[in-house]
């Protein structure tokens, strides 16, 4: 692989970055080391963007409320 | 449904549990006396229970993303038993590698639907291999109803690299590589090793913030742990916390990336046979009212039925349109898609199209040979379709009419199969471009080898052709 080397380091980074905590694994397959620090860093990432999505569909949930409960 | 209190138990016992059920240990499917049981394991009770009493259960079956079973009053088949099912039964099972580009992305979906409920209501997938999907007709139904877990505050997926294995790596190579790189589910039971998926798939996806991640980066992550793992494998098993969000993030994140992988079934050799193989339009319409009517007047009147070669499914239709259902098998990755994407168009159908090299079909794979059952032990057909198929396998594989028609009876107890002679322009082609070493291939040989197993009860030449009809009965 022509970016093993480099990818490490930025998971490592990236993992320091955004995974708070780290929790004991409980699973009857072999979840892979390597599938969770990647897990860690894309859950961030669209975890992230779920947040502010929700949050935007109540911000706009209670702008809308009016016209709603007019009706 | 499920009944509060299990019933108390009668009846026999006894029951091997089935040769693929092995894995988890929360429970396991077993047959006795022809019925299919699914015994669920004292271990499991906790999840078992809060799958029934957070509603998951009922709502995954309401909205027929789960199969649906009952509780039943059977002996279990060992010690240890918590409950037995009875699930509702599936016609044909049938395997990952052998379903189209859109049959496994469907797949894909139901998965992370099943999974995106399961989050709502407490739980997890705890495993998501593509074999907890089967196709009940055209439709994927969710199968094992002890792959959710409780869902513990923090704990991440499990299955993740599971799901992209089973499905991710083998959609992006079909996508963007080759469809039939489809095939390397049959070698890699468990899913595509992410960094052969890496390296197959060409660099430019790495700018696909989706596949980068999943794919590339999963697959150097997943090395480069195998590689540490191993020098420190006493430590206990740790991985990153992640939210509730984040595993929604991760089910929204791998929706969007497998919606992202388009594939257009044209290009392969069958795609588009139907608009360039248009041989005599009356002799095509004498040959689909002959099919039709012979296949009318069988008694008893065939409820299974298995379509081989059958292209994109043409005589599959006309056969489902009396309510038998129809595996309409064929070896081409596209016309296999355009079957299925016409027949999942259409409401209530009853048609299952399949993927099979019909010359490569006949031993099962897994543990021990027989954990996956080879295809023609899975389909029970009253009837086999074999329009324009003998002559592939006989010039174009060289396989001798003797031990086509040994299989075929093997297959089913009625045939209705055409035999297209010598100097067909569909024979002609075969022949094209290699030495004519079938001096015996002639209708008279085709009827002596196939005698030796069935009796011919009809014979009809299809108007404006040379090529023949035949229904036969097993011997």
């Amino acid at each position: 692989m022509f970016m093993t080397r480099p990818l490490g380091w930025t998971f490592a980074l990236l993992l320091a970055l955004v995974a708070g905590s780290e929790v004991p694994l409980q699973a009857y397959i072999d979840p892979g080391t390597g599938s969770m620090v990647v897990q860690g860093i894309v859950a961030a990432i669209a975890g992230a963007a779920v947040m502010i999505r929700l949050s935007w569909a109540r911000i706009r949930s209670l702008f809308s409320r009016g016209p709603d409960t007019a009706r | 449904m499920c009944a509060d209190a299990p019933p108390a138990a009668v009846g026999a016992t006894g029951g091997e549990p089935h040769a693929a059920s092995f894995r988890d240990p929360s429970g396991f499917v077993f047959l006795r006396d022809g019925s299919l049981y699914r015994q669920v394991q004292l271990a499991y009770r906790e999840h078992y229970d809060l799958l029934v009493s957070s509603g998951l259960f009922r709502s995954l079956v309401g909205d027929g993303l789960l199969v649906g079973h009952e509780e039943s009053a059977a002996q279990p088949a060992s010690p240890g038993a918590y409950k037995v099912l009875q699930p509702s039964p599936i016609d044909v099972i049938s395997y990952p590698f052998e379903w189209s580009f859109g049959q496994l992305k469907d797949a894909a979906f139901l998965t992370l639907r099943v999974q995106r409920r399961a989050l709502g209501h407490g739980m997890v997938l705890k495993d998501a291999s593509a074999y907890n999907v089967q196709y009940q007709r055209c439709r994927p139904i969710f199968i094992d109803t002890l792959s959710f877990e409780r869902h513990v505050d923090g704990q991440p997926w499990a299955a993740y690299g599971q799901f992209c294995q089973h499905f991710l790596a083998p959609l992006a190579l079909m996508a963007r590589v080759d469809i039939r790189l489809g095939g390397l589910l049959s070698t890699h039971l468990d899913g595509v090793p992410l960094d052969l998926a890496s390296r197959l798939l060409p660099r430019r996806t790495w700018l696909r913030p989706g596949l980068a991640m999943h794919i590339h980066a999963h697959g150097a992550a997943q090395r480069r742990y195998e590689a540490s793992s191993k020098s420190n494998g006493t430590q206990p098993k740790r991985a990153p916390s992640v939210s509730r969000h984040g595993l929604i993030g991760i089910v929204d994140s791998l929706e969007h990336t497998i919606r992202a992988l388009e594939w257009r079934p044209a290009g392969t050799e069958w795609a588009d046979y139907e608009a360039t193989h248009r041989y005599a339009e009356a002799s095509q319409e004498d040959k689909r009212r002959l099919v039709k009517s012979w296949f009318d007047a069988l008694v008893p009147v065939p409820e299974r039925v298995v379509d081989l070669g059958a292209n994109a499914g043409a005589y599959s239709r006309l056969i489902a349109e009396g309510g038998a259902t129809v595996v309409s098998v064929d070896g081409d990755p596209a016309a296999v898609e355009l079957n299925y994407r016409r027949a999942s168009a259409e409401t209530a159908t009853t048609i299952l199209p399949l993927l099979a090299d019909l010359t490569n079909s006949g031993s099962g794979v897994g543990w021990d040979g027989d954990e996956r059952a080879p295809l023609f032990e899975r389909v029970s057909a009253d009837l086999t379709l074999c329009l324009a198929l003998v002559h592939h396998l006989a010039i174009g594989h060289n396989v001798p009419f003797d031990r086509i028609a040994r299989w075929l009876a093997r297959v089913a107890p009625r045939l209705i199969i055409e035999f297209i002679p010598k100097h067909d322009e569909q024979v002609q082609r075969l022949l094209a471009s290699r030495v004519d070493v079938f001096p015996d291939y002639g209708a008279e040989a085709f009827q002596h080898a196939f005698g030796r197993y069935f009796a011919t009860e009809r014979r009809q030449k299809i108007a404006g052709s040379e090529r023949t009809l035949y229904q036969m009965r097993r011997l």
